[in-house]
């Protein structure tokens, strides 16, 4: 292995558990998951040498792991008449299980799922606590824009939320 | 569930079990940009096999050389131009995407390139047109005929035979595009429409 690529795998390794938070708010299913992992780490790992550091690596990262999330297509095999496969698959390893904590994980990963590829990016940035600012630049549209999408986002979140 | 709570359930959410990171990971057809790829090198094969089996039905069958000839020259030249578009189509698929852009941008640029494709597409559907008219000819000038045909039918033919041809022409592309490409260009249309409304 070349030290680029040490270097790079270094620093994936340090927010690989933010991308799988992005495939899982993508991708109900867990080959789609697992694929849409890789995918953003293939799509990461290509841009890597044109990355100057003139931001964050992980503001870079999300905006590639979001760019990427959202064209991804789920794949096209066929399914398991069991449907969706819950969370359950990624249970966090504990000493003593949680499972109100999971079931509140489960509920909100299957509300974002309902959303539309746009949406999810946007309740992305607001979970992660990103000033409107900033999330106008990884857009590419105004704050004002940013906020009435936002709006938008978490009202229909809402509206699933409390739908059920 | 609160929308507020959601923040403090995100941060919660700290998994150890996320799949082995791998950078000799070959993309798959999970991406519009590769599932077209994939549609354009089946598209490319079969046009590929098209032309063998073209070249074999001349050589096979009994006819005047002089037509035989024609119709060679014909499909070596149709050949060219094929092999041109897809040298375009192939280029323009392996330079598109950037997902370092910002994420409006990206989509528009996508967009753009996608739409450029199409143009192309568009363009190598008829640039056909001319070689369904020599074809024509050459079966008219060429083949025996059991009466000579009159100019007015000649006439009558190559016209009509133009007028349904780039008709078919016209359909096949549209229908083929869309299937083959169209829904992935309209998600993205959709997806850029999302972000502007």
């Amino acid at each position: 292995m070349t030290p680029s690529e040490q270097e790079f795998l270094n620093k994936i390794e340090k927010h690989k558990g933010i991308i799988f938070k992005i495939s899982k708010m993508y991708m109900d299913e867990k080959d789609d998951r697992d694929d849409l992992f890789q995918e953003i780490t293939y799509q990461v790992w290509k841009a890597y040498p044109g990355f100057r550091g003139q931001s964050e690596f992980s503001t870079w990262l999300y905006r590639i792991a979001l760019n990427t999330a959202i064209v991804f297509l789920k794949s096209e095999k066929k399914r398991s008449f069991i449907g969706n496969e819950d969370f359950s698959n990624y249970k966090i390893i504990q000493d003593e299980y949680d499972h109100e904590k999971e079931e509140k994980l489960d509920k909100m990963y299957k509300a974002i799922n309902q959303l539309n590829p746009i949406d999810k990016a946007f309740i992305f940035y607001y979970l992660e606590d990103f000033p409107g600012k900033e999330i106008a630049g990884q857009m590419g549209i105004s704050e004002g824009n940013v906020r009435v999408k936002m709006n938008r986002a978490k009202n229909k979140l809402k509206d699933i939320l409390n739908s059920k | 569930m609160n929308i507020d709570e959601l923040k403090d359930i995100w941060n919660d959410d700290i998994s150890h079990e996320t799949p082995e990171i791998s950078i000799e990971h070959k993309n798959k057809i999970n991406l519009p940009l590769e599932n077209m790829r994939k549609n354009m090198r089946m598209e490319f094969w079969s046009t590929l096999g098209i032309f063998i089996f073209a070249f074999a039905l001349v050589s096979l069958c009994e006819a005047p050389f002089k037509f035989k000839f024609y119709i060679d020259i014909l499909l070596i030249s149709m050949g060219i131009v094929t092999f041109f578009f897809f040298s375009k189509f192939f280029r323009l698929y392996k330079e598109m995407s950037n997902p370092v852009l910002k994420t409006y941008d990206a989509l528009k640029d996508l967009l753009q390139q996608l739409n450029l494709n199409k143009q192309y597409y568009l363009s190598f559907y008829l640039s056909f047109v001319p070689f369904l008219v020599c074809e024509l000819i050459i079966v008219i000038e060429c083949l025996p005929h059991r009466q000579p045909l009159s100019d007015m039918r000649i006439a009558t033919t190559l016209i009509s035979a133009v007028l349904i041809g780039l008709f078919g022409l016209y359909l096949v592309g549209k229908l083929w595009f869309r299937h083959f490409y169209g829904k992935h260009i309209t998600k993205i249309q959709n997806l850029l429409t999302e972000l502007e409304k």
